[in-house]
Order: structure tokens, then sequence, then C-alpha cells
């Protein structure tokens, strides 16, 4: 019996410390995005010939770079997902919802998410090892010590670097799904025209799936960016914790995206 | 003629970046326009961080910090950085250059940045600096490949890029040879008397370092740190007169 009581204090213990330290987390950060929010703009026109080819060279690196993995993995769920769905539904004769459910799972859901994981993987990892390293050797100190805010030199062109390749990356990663989904079709010999395809998946988009699939893929963009940047930059760090955070970066941001999912999801539910 | 003071540290405790231990108690300590101090002590005493301390990078834990006559606080934005400008800082261990670049992009990195210039309209600017330091000939090297010894000056020019007032340099000839010791020498000593690239305008040095010995001869007013204290403030003959055991153990092989 005192056992059982044991664990279940040692349990709702555990359960009570990680909630803290979670909320702990999102106030961090959250003031942290705060900081940088207020530096974007403050700073919105300083040092322009310096700040706009560091955003593009962070738009290239997660985002043109990426257009590779992200069409094969396009090609994949296209193929896997997709184009065994159009084969299941023209099997019962359901070929009118295939719009409906490709808007709901593929537009909606799967790309945003899929794209945004690609870019933390790809590039979100490489950014806190990058930032990480930086502020170990010092190199942060050396842009203070040079009158160069390092929130405006190093997390800004990232944050707008990662933002606008998660949406864009999303909008790749659609079309590609979409067109191998209906390529596999023709392949397995489905009766389906492409102007019928594309109507239904035309006549199942809405102005809200625009709205919804943008605000989705800024935040989830925004908030990895943001994440990334704080565990490499925003506490002090030694060489050897740069993989520890690392890893606790990724978890994070597999949070978020779950939290940021829920989230829409309830919006959805509540209002569309 | 006033004299102008640069550095007003008053009764300030002093701790390196991450630690809690105070590093050098009570440091009251005043530097002007014009002056070449070197602040020499054992390893590890607080030399760094007390530099560290000056160039606004590490608030100090008690006392107060005057540059350039303004009260200096960390919730200064702006003015803050206007003041980092007037001031060049020299780090050791290389300089903390960005490696990703080339010589010629650290050089010019604050130059773009506080001036608004792309690459190419820097270049013309930065040369002079790079031709100074002797480096011109790495302009286009990253500097992963470049040897320590000209990192440290590749440091020295992207510091003396903004024109500084007042240079703080940690350490910048630790395991040269004698030929770049003397380079340094040189260059610092034309520096304070006013050099060329910086159109003849003195500019105050601050030097810390563990071995006083090429500087002994050239700099013009020493502070000693030693056991939690900066011990000794004024010139060579007060220095000889007052703290001759300090100076002459400062000075001894063993110290090293």
């Amino acid at each position: 019996m005192r056992s059982g009581v044991a664990v279940f204090e040692w349990a709702t213990g555990l359960i009570g410390l990680s909630l803290l330290r979670f909320v702990e987390n999102v106030r961090r950060i959250g003031a942290f995005s705060l900081i940088t929010l207020g530096v974007a703009v403050t700073k919105a026109l300083v040092a322009h010939r310096v700040m706009l080819p560091a955003a593009q060279q962070q738009l290239a690196r997660a985002g043109v770079r990426l257009l590779p993995i992200i069409a094969f993995i396009g090609v994949a769920v296209g193929l896997v997902i997709v184009g065994q769905t159009l084969s299941l539904l023209a099997q019962v004769g359901q070929v009118a919802l295939t719009g409906q459910l490709l808007v709901t799972v593929i537009i909606r859901e799967v790309a945003p998410f899929v794209a945004a994981m690609v870019v933390l993987a790809r590039v979100g990892t490489a950014t806190v090892v990058e930032l990480g390293t930086a502020r170990a050797l010092g190199e942060v100190e050396t842009l203070e010590a040079l009158g160069i805010d390092p929130i405006h030199f190093l997390v800004v062109p990232r944050v707008v670097g990662l933002t606008c390749s998660v949406a864009a990356l999303t909008v790749y990663l659609t079309v590609i799904t979409l067109a191998s989904g209906w390529i596999f079709a023709v392949l397995a010999d489905l009766p389906y025209p492409l102007s019928e395809y594309l109507g239904h998946i035309a006549g199942a988009l809405q102005w809200h799936d625009f709205v919804l699939v943008g605000a989705k893929t800024v935040t989830f963009g925004a908030v990895s960016a943001l994440t990334v940047c704080y565990h490499g930059l925003a506490r002090p760090i030694r060489l050897e914790e740069v993989s520890l955070a690392t890893t606790r970066t990724v978890a994070h941001c597999v949070v978020a995206f779950g939290l940021i999912d829920g989230f829409f999801l309830i919006l959805t539910l509540l209002f569309l | 003629m006033s004299v102008e003071h640069l550095i007003e540290l008053i009764a300030a405790d002093v701790a390196p970046g991450l630690a809690r231990e105070i590093s050098v108690n009570d440091v009251s300590w005043t530097v002007n326009r014009g002056d070449w101090w070197v602040l020499a002590g054992p390893p590890n005493s607080g030399k760094s961080a007390l530099l560290m301390t000056l160039g606004i990078l590490n608030p100090a834990a008690r006392g107060e910090l005057r540059l350039f006559g303004q009260a200096v606080t960390q919730s200064m934005g702006d003015e803050l950085t206007s003041i980092r400008r007037r001031i060049g800082m020299l780090f050791e261990d290389g300089g903390h250059l960005f490696d990703q670049s080339t010589v010629l992009e650290n050089v010019a990195l604050p130059l773009r940045y506080h001036h608004n210039l792309s690459l190419a309209d820097a270049v013309e600017r930065v040369m002079p600096f790079l031709e100074a330091c002797g480096i011109a000939a790495f302009a286009a090297q990253n500097t992963r490949g470049v040897g320590r010894a000209n990192r440290r000056r590749v440091a020295l020019a992207r510091a003396l890029a903004l024109q500084p007032e007042l240079l703080l340099i940690d350490n910048p000839v630790a395991g040269l040879d004698p030929s770049q010791i003397r380079w340094w020498r040189g260059f610092l000593s034309q520096l304070n008397a006013g050099h060329p690239v910086l159109e003849n305008r003195p500019v105050t040095l601050v030097l810390a370092t563990d071995d006083l010995r090429p500087w002994l001869p050239l700099a013009r007013q020493f502070a000693l740190v030693r056991d939690r204290k900066l011990q000794a403030l004024g010139g060579r003959e007060e220095l000889e007169s007052k703290h001759g055991d300090l100076l002459a153990e400062l000075l001894s092989e063993e110290h090293r």
C-alpha cells in the first residue's frame, strides 16, 4: 500500500516537474521571441545592405537547397498516400470525395507538418550547432564588442529565412504530392481525368484553407526558428553542451508543432 | 588643459561571465585619454574579466563604470552601442574571428553594419587597415586557413576599422615568436602616438598580459592584479620604487 502511494507521489511529482519545466521553457522562448520581434521592428532599416544578403543566404539554405529532398518526399507521399487513396476511392465509387479528403489531409495537415519537420531536421539542427558553437567560442561577445546586435545580426535573418522557407516548401510539397498522386492514378489505369481531379480539389478548397495553411506554415516556421535560435544563442553554453541543446531543440519543436496543429484544429472545428 | 577621463571604474567588483566568484575586488581605476596602461598579473587572476567589464561585455557585480564621461548601464540600448563603437576590443585566443568568412569580410563587417555598406563599397575603406596590419595578402583567404599570429592581426584590423578612441587588448603576444612580438610592440607604440591609418589620432590603450617584459619599456602606466586586488597603479618609476617585489615576481621566469 505504502509503495503504491510512493509511486503515485513519484509519478505526480514527475508530471508536475515536467509541467513546470514546460511552462518555464514557454516563458523563456516567449520572452526571446518578443525581444526578437522588437529588434526586427526597430532595426528593420538598419544595415539593410548587410542584413538582406544574410536573409537571402538563409532562404537559400533553408529553402532552395531543400527542394530536392522535398521533391523526393512529395513524390513518396503522393504515391503512397494520395495514389492509394485515389485507388481506394475509385474501387468504392467515391472519387467525388477526393477533393475534400486531399484538402483536409494533404493540404491542411500533412504538407505543412512535413515541410516544417524537414526544415527542422536539415537546417534547424545545423543552426543550433552553428549558433551554439558561435556562442561557446565567443563570437557573440565579439559582435557585441563591435556594436552589432547579435539578435539583429544572427537571429532575425534566420527567423525570416526559416519562416519563408517553411511556407514556400509547403506549397512546393503540396503541388508535387498532388501531382505524383494523380500520376500514380494514371499509371494504375484509374479512369480519373486530370481536369476532374483538379476540379474536385478546387471545389473542396475554400478561402479559409488558404488563410489556415498560410497561418499554420508561418507559425511552424517562426516557432521552430525562434526555438532553434533560443537554444543556440540565448543562454550561455559550453562546446560540450551543444549536442544536448540540439536534441532539446528537436524535442521542443516537435511538441510545439503538435500544439500548434492542435490549436489550428480547434480553431477549424469551432469556427469553420 | 583638462584631462579627459575615458574610463572611470569606481569601487567595482568584477567576476568572469559564467562564474559567481569575484575575481577582482573593489577596483577603482581611472584611464585618461592618451594613456597606455598595461594590466599585468598571473594567469587566471581576473585580467580578462576586468577588460570585458571595461568593454561593457561583462557587467561589474558591484560598483560603477563610466566611459567617456557617461555612466554605463546595460539598459542603455542605442547609447550603449554608440559607446561600444568608440572602443576596440581584442580578445585572447585568436581574436574570435568569424571563420565562415574571409579576412576581408571579417574586417569589413563592423564598417558595413554601422555604415550600411555593401562589401564592394567597404573594400576601399578596409584595405588601409589590412595593409597597416600586414595582412593585405590574405584578404581573400578564409580565416580558417590563416595562422594564429595573423588571426590576431585580423582581429586588430577589425577593431581598428571603426577608428576607436580606446583599444582594450587581451594578451596579444602570448605564444608568438620574437619577430611577431616586435611587430606588436612597434605597431601599438605607433597607435598610441598616432598612426597614419587613424589619421595620426592617438589611441588610448589598455593591454592585459601575463608577461610584463615586452611592455615594460613601452607602456606609461601599470596596473598589477594579484590576490584579487588591483595592487599597483602608476608609472614605471612608482612601480619600481613602491612595488619592486611584486614587479620582480611578475618579471621572473617562475611566474609564467
